[in-house]
Formats: C-alpha cells, structure tokens, sequence
C-alpha cells in the first residue's frame, strides 16, 4: 500500500508529529533533502514524500492508495471528489480559509454584491474585465458562477499572488490564508463574508483501497481509529 | 464521443447529410468558409467570461499565446466579415466544435456544427423571418418541437423605463442571470434596505465632504481602481437610497413579461396587453407582429410555434434580438437539431474593436447534422 505525504516544510514535520502522536513512528533520512522513508512497524505500508498540491492526481489515478493533503487541494483538482476519493480522518493541522481579498482601501466594497458592481463599473471604464488572481480556479469558477458574478476573469497565478495587485496585474485575489498576515502585509483586506472554503489537511483514500488491505494493513487503520 | 458510427453506411449518409445542408445554404447564395480549429483565446473569453473558459479547451502556445479549440463559429465570422469591409454578406460553413460536459454528462465534447451567418439587410423581421425560414426548410420535416423567444421584448421594456442608466445597466447585464435579475430588480426598489450600517457611515462621510480624508488614511492605494473611482461609486450608492429607481408597476411589468408563454401567433397581443404607454415595448411588439406576417408569408406553419419571453435568457448571452430552437417533439433534455438568432450587439462589439465605427445587422443559425441525421435514422424520415 502506498501512503503520500507532504514533502518538505512546517507541514511534513507537523504531519510526522500527528502519526507520532497516534503512536505510528515515520523513520525519514537525517538529510533533509532526502525523500527516502518508511514506517515503523508497518513494512507493507509504502512511503512516498511527494507535494502536498500532486497528492490528489497520484490518488485518482491509483498511483497512491492513501494521501495525507489538504481538503482545499482535493476538492481544486479533482472534480466531483467524492465519487473517487474518502476523507478518512481530520488531523487537525494546516487550517486555512479561501477567501476573498481586495485592496484595503476599498471601503466601498465588502461583499460580493459591491464585487459585481465594482467590477461592471471597472470593466466599462477599463475596457476588460476585473481579474481575479488566484490558483484555486475550479473552487473559484463554482462559487462566482454560483453567486451569478459578472464582468470578472480569473487569472492564474501559483504563487506571490498578493503581489499581483500592487503590480497592477489583478485587482482581486482569491487565495487560501489561516492568519491573514500575508494580506495584511500586501495591504490587502479579507472580505468579511464565509469563506469559499474552510480547509484543513486530513488523511485521504482512493475508493478502490478496500479491496487491497490484508491483515496487517488493518492494524494500522485501527491506531488511526479509522473504520474503513 | 459521438453516438454516431463513424464508419461504414453511417458515415457515408452523414457524408451525404452534410453535402445536403451546405447545398441548401449555397444556393441561396452564401459564401461557403474555412474558419481555423484553433482560435486566440483572449478575445473570445473577454467576451464569453470564465463561462466559456470552463467549457472550452485551451492550449498554451509559448510563442502565439493561449489558442482555443473551437468552441464556436460564429465569432470569428464576424471577424472576417468586418474585415472584409462590406455590408451585406451571407456565409456558411461546416465543422467541428469542441466544448467540455459536465461529469457523467451524456453529451458529446465533439461535434459537427452546420450553418449560415447572415450580415446587412435593415428590414429586421424580414431578416430573421428568412433565416428561421431557411433553417427550417434545411431541418427538412415539419413535426418539431420549437421555442423562439425576442430578447429585445425585455431590452426594450427596460430601456423605454424612466430609470437611470445605472439601473438600466444592472438590469440589462443581469437579464441572463434569473437570480441576480430578482436581486437587482429588489435593490433598485428599495435600495436603503440593502445598505448596511458600514455602507451608511461612508455614504454619511460623503454628503459631509469627508471621504477623501478617510480614504487618504490608507496609506497605500494599490491597483488600477483609483481614490477618485471610489468616491463616483459612493456618489452612485448615495443617489441610490435617495432616489429609488424602480417603482411598484416597473417591477410588475418586467415580471409579468417574463411570464409570457404563449403561442407566437399571440404574443403581440399579449404584450400589447401589457404596454400601457410604453412606447418602446409597442414598438418590440409591432416588430414581433411583422416578423409573423413574414414568417406565414414564407409559408412558416406559424401556428405551431412556442414563445417564451424567458426562453434563451439562461444560456445565450451576446443575442439581442429574435432567439429560436427546434428540437424533436416529446422528448425532455434532447439537444436541440438548430437553433440561432439576432446578435447585432456581438458585431457591433467585435466592430468597435478592430476600429470600425459602423456595424451591420446580423442573424444567424446552425444545425447539428449528428443530431438531426440520427433522427431521422430512428424515426424512418428520409
């Protein structure tokens, strides 16, 4: 059985805390660029250090029979999620919200009612569309489509997105924040609406697992408390 | 992707269904064109908006930018007309079009589209009568389910409103969005109930002259929206409360058109009905009652004829005038085998952006000949 897990960062050494916690021991390499490990105990079970954005594809197409990712990142890449991957357990970790972020000297604007406004006022005087950046464009489309957004285009970007106002390349950014403090910093301010999504990072199955479990695969279930 | 064989007999009656339809359409004098499989994306999805970006197939190319697999024939024979400067013109054209489904949706990403774009005339009713007429005789058999709708009955209702142009602007970008249509047609009415006590506070330092201060606090003013277009946003909210656009028979109106659901033989009457003295609205209903004169005049069994002013408002943005879709009789969720209509707004557009100031009338129709052709296989019509 192969177990994905995130790679590198706060987010590995906080995933190896959680399995250390349920008394599962993940032996990784002293070098830290190494992506070799395995798990105590448990020699059936595959270790493979991969990013946490790659775990969902590795999980649909049968390359991962488990992943540790977040919910954010399921429900992004794979459309329809459920009817191709189960949500085992919750860790607890990695909380953070996709929201909608605008410059903080908007104070006209703070719902998605003023959005839509503001982007039919800026499209007639720019002449093209309000862009919103963001790299969660599936989750974005849905719930734009879904509110009836208009005069709006999404706009990609994978990283330093907050920096993509200032540079005057996006007016909007839909990104994931748990602290709001990069916003902050880029002189952004949250919309005070729900967020698109709340998002925490969970241990992840493709549907088909249940028919390669074996015995001893089971034992590691059971410290997770996981009724498969 | 299609249901239809694409070999054997199958492929040859197809062959022969295509050669058909094109025939039809050259003979009355259309140019036959050749339109690219792969498109630059950016003009179209500045158009269509994150819609089509979902829908569509699209590629990036390092050198040329994100080209488009075609979604759609009738943008870039727009194009090509207003480039080739003339004012009345007739083309078809035949091929494929790709656009992506829902999950587990049985609807083919890849299929055959035949059709007919025509350009100039200035007798409107005429035009679109022609059109349905040439479409129809193309479909080639009588028994068919069909909706036809005139977006221009509701442009017109809320262009001929003493409203202003902010409003008009909400309405008519939202006429293809029922639920934000409610939701602007509620603002509009009763605008001091949509605006909360931070909004209040703003609008306040406004009418006080103290906006600027307070925007000013904000050290750092990023982004192309400027100081200045906030405050014009604030003016714009403030008149809003003050002055309620929408009165209790302009709601009443707009809704009781969206009711109509008729025979098309009595849809003038029907908005007549509800005319008062609106004289744009007569106006869209005069042109509804001329249409229908041309369309029996070309021998158009008018009298099986569905019309529904909601009809098109959901899925085809960019028409403005004459909307029309014929599919089989009995048969929930089929695809449609045609469907067209008026879209002069779309050329006028695509006019202004390649710098030209005059545009031309334009309707237009297809046909999807997998479906039509599958048809009247099951169904024994030759």
């Amino acid at each position: 059985m192969k177990l994905g897990i995130p790679s590198k960062g706060r987010l590995k050494k906080e995933v190896l805390n959680w399995f250390n916690n349920k008394g599962i021991k993940i032996l990784t390499s002293d070098d830290d660029r190494s992506y070799a490990a395995k798990v105590a105990d448990f020699p059936n079970i595959q270790l493979v250090l991969v990013p946490p954005i790659e775990i969902p594809s590795l999980l649909l197409k049968g390359d991962l029979d488990l992943g540790v990712t977040g919910q954010d990142l399921i429900e992004e890449k794979i459309p329809e999620w459920k009817k191709y991957v189960k949500e085992l357990i919750k860790f607890g970790i990695g909380r953070a919200d996709l929201v909608i972020a605008v410059p903080e000297f908007w104070i006209d604007v703070n719902n998605l009612e003023d959005l839509d406004d503001v982007a039919n006022i800026f499209r007639r005087k720019m002449g093209f569309r309000l862009r919103i950046a963001t790299k969660y464009h599936n989750l974005a489309r849905m719930y734009l489509r879904e509110f009836g957004m208009t005069d709006f285009k999404l706009i990609d970007s994978q990283g330093a997105t907050e920096g993509l106002i200032k540079n005057e390349a996006a007016e909007v950014v839909i990104d994931i924040s748990s602290t709001g403090q990069t916003f902050k910093s880029n002189k952004l301010k949250v919309l005070p609406i729900k967020p698109i999504k709340k998002s925490e990072v969970a241990l992840f199955s493709s549907l088909k697992i249940e028919k390669k479990i074996n015995f001893s695969d089971r034992a590691f279930f059971e410290k997770l408390s996981i009724n498969l | 992707m299609s249901r239809l064989s694409s070999i054997g007999n199958d492929r040859i009656s197809l062959k022969r269904e295509l050669e058909r339809l094109i025939s039809i359409f050259e003979k009355i004098g259309s140019n036959y064109v050749e339109i690219p499989t792969l498109l630059q994306s950016d003009l179209l999805l500045d158009l269509y908006g994150e819609e089509l970006n979902s829908r569509t197939y699209i590629f990036n190319d390092p050198v040329k930018g994100n080209l488009m697999l075609r979604p759609d024939f009738t943008v870039p024979i727009v194009q090509l007309h207003i480039k080739n400067n003339t004012k009345n013109a007739q083309y078809c054209y035949s091929g494929k079009v790709w656009r992506k489904q829902d999950y587990l949706s049985s609807r083919p990403s890849e299929y055959l589209q035949v059709g007919i774009e025509c350009f100039g005339g200035s007798d409107i009713a005429k035009e679109d009568a022609k059109l349905f007429s040439t479409i129809s005789k193309a479909v080639g058999f009588t028994d068919l389910k069909i909706v036809t709708s005139d977006l221009g009955v509701l442009r017109s209702a809320i262009n001929g409103l003493e409203i202003n142009q902010r409003c008009k602007n909400a309405l008519l970008r939202q006429l293809w969005r029922p639920k934000r249509f409610l939701h602007v047609l509620k603002y509009f009415s009763n605008s001091i109930h949509f605006i909360n006590n931070e909004k209040k506070e703003i609008i306040d330092l406004f009418k006080s002259g103290k906006l600027i201060e307070k925007i000013n606090s904000y050290n750092s003013t990023i982004g192309l929206r400027t100081r200045k277009d906030i405050i014009e946003r604030v003016s714009e909210l403030s008149n809003d409360i003050v002055n309620n656009q929408l009165q209790e028979n302009d709601v009443k109106l707009l809704q009781n058109l969206l009711k109509i659901s008729c025979s098309l033989v009595d849809a003038p009457k029907n908005i007549q009905k509800l005319t008062y003295s609106h004289d744009y609205l007569k106006k869209a209903a005069i042109l509804l009652e001329n249409r229908l004169d041309n369309l029996s005049e070309l021998g158009i069994n008018v009298k099986q004829i569905d019309f529904e002013v909601s009809f098109g408002r959901t899925s085809m943005e960019y028409y403005d005038g004459f909307v029309f879709e014929m599919g089989p009789k009995k048969q929930i969720n089929s695809i449609p085998f045609a469907q067209g209509g008026r879209y002069n707004e779309l050329t006028r557009i695509l006019s202004r952006l390649q710098g030209y100031h005059k545009s031309t009338n334009s309707v237009g129709g297809i046909i999807r000949p997998e479906i039509l052709h599958n048809f009247k296989l099951n169904q024994g019509i030759k």
